[in-house]
């Protein structure tokens, strides 16, 4: 979909058009679906948090501008609203219950990831995973970042090095550990 | 590990994880059926806070606007405070780095007067798709941000330990991990020096302790609780204290920490220092003494050390302070009354 078609579909949502929406669930979902997943780590706080974001996307699309990077404030509203949700989360009282996965749910995602890469993201936080996503996956410049986590540009460069540091310092641990269980 | 490799395996990574979706006819049908669900849910919570909530004034400014007046009361039916909400629209963006004096600004123009100021105030910004707020009094600043507070239709909800005059203890997400009190009693009873270093502070009727925290990863990581007296909220923030007393002498305290909102001060010395009126003053403090950075608002008087630049995609320390490290301290330690002067 072209940049003036999304835009199209945005200004008909604003008009009251609600079924054009549709467009915009259409092209986003798997992006944002990828973004979400990356950061909470798990299939079913996934599929919840994305459904609610597009929610929140459908009752503040008046707000967006049109023409301004309609990506950055999805990317945006979502961080928000996942990083909210986790903070929830890690008040409740079972939390550790709810969130042991199913073997369903671990063979899927080993069948995607190694083991190595798994273990290693596993430890690092939500937070982390979101500036790795967004500065290696998405490319953005710390000032879009900025906009997103709502931190400075120079508070995001560190954190951002904090997360390199410690992703590769695990991820070597974890290749050494599984070399001993190999010999 | 080199940038490539390292970049191949987080795209790696985030592609793994990518997978067919269709949300669309779940999220269509949930928009389809909101209005219905959303009178519920307003109802329902509206039950909820009427314990908090007795009166809900809509007044309109001129169309732009949405003025809330809500009368907060305690258990015990008093009034103990009054928030306005402001409902921002996209001509009054308002972020997280906004200063009091942008705010105070931007309270001028909604109301035209500077009357507002000594009220309680939340300023919501919707334009971020997330309700965000402001206590606006003036022992206050405080942001408000992601799940403290909701908003939904006509409906203020504050979650409870947050009724009444409880406000200003309204945690702003720190960047920072604490030790929790739990590990924190641990520490002081195990005697762990080399992680954690206790200082006790009392000053007037304020008394607490700073925190030095060695995270495992080997960062210095800082935290500051501090107790009111009468108030024993364990986690009370120092800016709260900043806002709360006009003068604040502290001493021997090594490092104070916020980032996310930009308030906080660092300091270093056993030297006393009188504290006035600190608004904006970023700190940061990574991994060394040889490189910390301050930054503060332009309002007071701007300064900019320690400058971190990116170079070729890695993170190239650029700046850093004298190699003596006493020098170093000093030069600080008389930034900071500098800063301090211009507000006495």
């Amino acid at each position: 979909m072209s940049h003036h078609e999304i835009e199209s579909s945005i200004n008909a949502v604003k008009r009251g058009n609600s079924d054009a929406f549709e467009n915009i669930v259409e092209m986003y979902q798997r992006p944002l679906y990828k973004y979400i997943r990356y950061i909470v780590y798990n299939q079913w706080d996934t599929d919840d948090i994305l459904q609610d974001v597009f929610i929140k996307i459908y009752t503040n699309i008046h707000q967006y501008r049109s023409n301004s990077n309609f990506e950055g404030w999805l990317y945006k509203i979502a961080y928000n609203h996942t990083m909210s949700v986790l903070r929830k989360k890690a008040k409740e009282p079972f939390v550790l219950v709810e969130r042991l996965p199913d073997v369903a749910y671990i063979d899927e995602y080993k069948i995607e990831m190694s083991s190595e890469m798994t273990t290693t993201l596993s430890q690092l936080n939500p937070d982390e995973r979101a500036i790795l996503f967004l500065r290696v996956h998405e490319e953005l410049p710390y000032k879009d970042i900025s906009k997103i986590m709502k931190n400075s540009e120079s508070l995001l460069r560190k954190k951002y090095e904090r997360a390199k540091k410690k992703f590769v310092k695990i991820y070597k641990e974890v290749l050494q550990d599984e070399n001993r269980n190999i010999q | 590990m080199k940038t490539e490799t390292f970049n191949n395996l987080i795209n790696e990574s985030i592609e793994a994880v990518e997978k067919e979706v269709d949300y669309t006819s779940d999220v269509m049908k949930q928009i389809k059926n909101r209005k219905h669900d959303k009178a519920k849910r307003v109802f329902k919570k509206a039950l909820m806070t009427a314990a908090i909530l007795i009166s809900c004034t809509t007044i309109v400014y001129a169309g732009v606007i949405t003025l809330q007046k809500i009368e907060l009361k305690n258990s015990e039916d008093e009034v103990v405070g009054t928030v306005e909400i402001v409902e921002t629209d996209e001509n009054h963006h308002l972020d997280s780095h906004i200063s009091r004096e942008e705010l105070f600004r931007y309270g001028d123009k909604l109301h035209g007067s500077h009357e507002w100021e000594n009220k309680s105030f939340i300023v919501i910004d919707t334009t971020i798709g997330y309700p965000m707020g402001m206590d606006l009094r003036p022992n206050s600043n405080h942001f408000f941000e992601y799940s403290e507070i909701e908003i939904d239709g006509d409906i203020l909800i504050l979650p409870e330990q947050l009724g009444g005059y409880q406000f200003s203890s309204i945690s702003i997400h720190y960047d920072i991990e604490y030790p929790d009190e739990e590990t924190v009693n641990a520490m002081i009873e195990e005697n762990d020096e080399d992680r954690f270093i206790v200082n006790e502070i009392e000053t007037g009727d304020i008394r607490g302790m700073s925190y030095h925290y060695n995270s495992i990863e080997g960062d210095l990581s800082m935290a500051i609780q501090l107790e009111i007296e009468d108030e024993p909220n364990f986690f009370r923030m120092f800016t709260s204290m900043f806002e709360s007393y006009e003068v604040i002498t502290v001493s021997d305290i090594d490092v104070f920490l916020t980032e996310s909102n930009y308030m906080g001060v660092s300091y270093r010395s056993n030297k006393t220092v009188r504290l006035k009126g600190i608004n904006h003053f970023e700190t940061s403090w990574f991994e060394s003494d040889h490189n910390m950075s301050v930054n503060v608002d332009p309002d007071l008087k701007s300064w900019n050390k320690g400058i971190e630049e990116e170079i070729d995609g890695e993170y190239i320390e650029t700046t850093t302070y004298p190699e003596n490290t006493k020098e170093q301290v000093i030069n600080f330690t008389e930034l900071l009354h500098e800063v301090f002067k211009t507000n006495e």
